[in-house]
Parts: structure tokens; C-alpha cells; sequence
């Protein structure tokens, strides 16, 4: 239980780094200011305090979310019962409280996101779009399809997992073990399908959310901290799915250890080994990929740069 | 981007139909883009739904835009020769009529009689 708390206070210390890292009012300019170069928008006098009140709103709102979702993986963790015997000691509570910590977080920025607009004048002009703007506007392929392809993926492996543990694949396991060790697995599952359906519903949420405005500046940064909150809930499903393929092949691995070379139980703990490598490089790769294609700034090559283009070009006619 | 200013004359559902059907003529909205559900266009521009809906509602009369059940609603590809900003002036041009009560007959004569004289200005002109 002293590891939950630590991994819980950890993981709210995480979530608090933007809030406290920028307490002072010059911090905090250099913190705006650094975000908005990164989604590529100027920080003009009028929009300044507004997306600073924003953003800082959504900072709380993270804090708390990760907050309540940890404590609430903490109380799950004392109520369910520990394992005794050969598996005393094996403990999945900080893993628990790490995916729930991150669900909470997203969920904060999620309901930041749809709790705010700026506010307009009665009688300053309103602007919107003609187009009405979709999820692809502000999430790449890669952004909208990991997560479902992330929890496809787990799918799978729970299910080779389950086969081999309910036929008890070439003797080598202890049922009573698996049908233990399977139960962590088919939590994460079951919970990383909810989610996905969930983060599906918010996704699109987000997106229809109204954007009222009197300016294209705030049009444009409405998009920029739209684009944020999607991306931070296209996250769930992506880290769930990783857990719940990491789960299965934990136990399998688990389960085969303690045969000798060449057995099958050897194997299975070289692919169960081999499968963690290869998904860890995945998701690092995927990463890295994500972040070279600035994922901040899609919203403005999709929304606002083909505009800007039309408007030069019809200058220049 | 359309702008809707409250302080102007122009009732916001003219202001908006204008705009639509500007973006129209000038392929800024090509055939086949969708236009935002009624609800939304009118919470991001704060107006009334009715308000959105009766732009929405004389733009499909003009045959400029077409409403699909949960399709939404989106731009027509041209049937007509007419550009958006034509259709739009004789869709004006009737409802005026119609308010002055001129039969059918007598607002087509008046037409020709309207088109005749800018085509032989035209050509004392040239």
C-alpha cells in the first residue's frame, strides 16, 4: 500500500508540473508564450488573458481529475483482495492507480474543454465557419486510428492468452495461477473497450462543440485548445490498449517461467519477453513519429492554412 | 468566414443567406461541402436556430443547398446555368412581387419588359 501512495502522489505531482512550474506572472508569460509558439499562433493584448484564464482552468481541472481518479484506484486497490502464497508481493495496484491517475487527467482536460468558450460582446460582430469542422481537422491518421488498432492489438493477445490458459497448453501451467493472473488482464480489457467508446463520445463532443467568437484570432485559438483536448483524450484508449496487450503477455510469461531450456514453457516466456520489446519500440517509434508531424499546429494546416492561401492568392489576382 | 454584425440593418438571416450564398458563387464552398447543423451555426454565431433555419430553408429554395435527413445539409452541385448571386435575385425579385401583389403573368411581362430595355441600352451603347 506505501508504493500505491507514493506512485498516487507522483502521478498528481506529475499532473501539477504546468500549474506549479508557473506560479509566478512572469513564469507564467513564458509558459504562454511557449505554447503559443508551439500551436503557431501570435499572443495578441485582446486574447492574451483569456486563453491564460483557459488554459489555467484547464490546468486545475487536470489536477483534480487525476486526484480524484487516483485515490479512487487506491481505494479499489485496498478493498480487493491480495494474493497470497507463491504470489504474494505481486501487486498490480500502482499500475492501477497510473491508468486511472491518466484517465482522470483526461477526463479534467476533456470537461475544461467542453465547460468553456470565450465569452463576446452583445453587440461586437460573430464570426463562425461555413464548414462544419471534423475530427480529421485536428487529429492526424495516426492520432484518430492508434488507439483502435492499440486495443485491436490487445484484443488478440488476451484472447491467445485466454486459449492457452483455459486448455492448459502443452501442461505446463498451473490453472489455479492463470485463472489468478487472467483476472488483471480481463479488468484491463473490459475497462480499455469501455474507455474506447468513451473517448469516442468525447472525441466527437469536443469537435461539435460550440466556438463563439468575434474574431478570427479567437476562432483560431478556440481551434488550438480543441485540438489539445482531443488529443489528450485520443490518449486513453492508446495507453489502455498498451496495458491491456502488456497484461496477457505478463502472464503468459508469468505462467511458463520455470521450465527448463528448450521446453515450451521457455518459449512462451522468449515470446511473452520478445512481444514487450517489440510493443514498447512500436509505441516509441509511434511517438516519435506523432511528434515530428507537430500535432499542435494540424488544426491550423487543416483549418486556417488553406484559407490564408486563397486569401493571398486572390490578392495577388 | 461568415461574419454576422448585429448593429447592421440587414436582418442577420439576409446577412447570413447573403454570405452562404456568396461563398457559393464563388466556389469558397464547393458542390458537396457540408454546412454545420442549424443548432451549431447558430450557437457559434449567436442567433436564434430559426434564425439559421430560414437562411437554410430559402438558400434550398434557391436550389443552392440540399438538406439530406442526418446527412446534414450541404451544397448542390449546379443544375442551373444560374450563378448562386442570379438565383438568389430572382428568388428576391418573387418574394417582392408577391408582397405588391402582381400576379404571375403580369411579373414575367414586366421581366421582359425589364430585359428588353437593358438589352437595347446595351446596344445603343456599343
Amino acid at each position: 500500500m506505501t508504493i500505491a501512495i507514493v506512485v498516487l502522489v507522483a502521478c498528481v505531482l506529475a499532473a501539477s508540473i504546468p500549474l506549479l512550474s508557473a506560479r509566478s506572472p512572469r513564469a507564467r508569460a513564458t509558459a504562454l508564450d511557449s505554447y503559443a509558439r508551439r500551436v503557431g499562433l501570435e499572443l495578441v493584448p485582446e486574447i492574451e488573458p483569456r486563453v491564460e484564464a483557459r488554459l489555467r482552468r484547464r490546468e486545475r481541472s487536470v489536477v483534480l481529475g487525476a486526484a480524484i481518479a487516483g485515490v479512487t484506484g487506491l481505494v479499489i486497490a485496498a478493498l480487493a483482495p491480495a494474493p497470497g502464497g507463491a504470489l504474494a508481493g505481486l501487486s498490480y495496484e500502482p499500475l492501477l492507480i497510473i491508468v486511472l491517475a491518466w484517465c482522470g487527467y483526461v477526463i479534467g482536460a476533456a470537461a475544461a474543454s467542453l465547460s468553456e468558450t470565450f465569452d463576446r460582446d452583445q453587440d461586437s460582430p460573430r464570426i463562425a465557419r461555413a464548414i462544419q469542422p471534423q475530427v480529421h481537422h485536428y487529429l492526424s491518421d495516426a492520432g484518430r486510428w492508434t488507439g483502435r488498432i492499440a486495443l485491436a492489438l490487445a484484443l488478440v493477445v488476451y484472447s491467445a492468452a485466454l486459449i492457452v490458459v483455459a486448455t492448459n497448453f502443452g501442461g505446463i501451467f498451473d490453472g489455479m495461477l492463470g485463472t489468478y493472473l487472467l483476472g488483471p488482464a480481463t479488468v484491463s480489457m473490459l475497462l480499455a473497450l469501455v474507455l474506447l467508446v468513451l473517448a469516442e463520445v468525447m472525441t466527437t463532443r469536443i469537435v461539435r462543440h460550440p466556438q463563439p467568437a468575434s474574431t478570427s484570432t479567437e476562432l483560431a485559438w478556440d481551434d488550438a485548445l480543441k485540438s489539445l483536448a482531443l488529443r489528450d483524450v485520443r490518449s486513453v484508449p492508446l495507453l489502455l490498449g498498451f496495458v491491456a496487450t502488456l497484461l496477457p503477455l505478463g502472464v503468459l510469461g508469468a505462467l511458463a517461467t520455470g521450465h527448463g531450456p528448450g521446453s515450451l514453457g521457455n518459449v512462451l516466456v522468449g515470446l511473452a519477453g520478445g512481444g514487450f520489446i517489440a510493443l514498447s519500440l512500436a509505441y516509441g517509434v509511434l511517438a516519435l513519429v506523432s511528434w515530428s508531424g507537430k500535432p499542435d499546429q494540424r488544426y491550423w494546416r487543416q483549418l486556417w492554412a488553406p484559407r490564408s492561401e486563397a486569401a493571398t492568392g486572390g490578392a495577388a489576382s | 468566414m461568415i461574419v454576422i454584425e448585429p448593429k447592421s440593418p440587414t436582418p442577420p438571416f439576409e446577412q447570413l443567406r447573403r454570405q452562404i450564398a456568396a461563398m457559393i458563387d464563388t466556389e469558397q464552398l464547393p458542390p458537396g461541402s457540408k454546412l454545420p447543423p442549424v443548432r451549431r451555426l447558430a450557437e457559434d454565431l449567436g442567433l436564434a436556430p430559426n434564425t439559421v433555419a430560414r437562411a437554410y430553408r430559402e438558400l434550398e429554395q434557391a436550389e443552392l443547398i440540399e438538406t439530406r435527413g442526418r446527412h446534414g445539409t450541404s451544397i448542390r452541385s449546379r443544375g442551373s446555368s444560374l450563378s448562386a448571386a442570379a438565383q438568389l435575385a430572382v428568388q428576391d425579385f418573387a418574394r417582392r412581387m408577391r408582397e405588391l401583389e402582381v400576379s404571375s403573368p403580369d411579373a414575367v411581362a414586366a421581366v421582359q419588359a425589364a430585359l428588353a430595355s437593358v438589352h437595347h441600352d446595351r446596344a445603343v451603347a456599343s
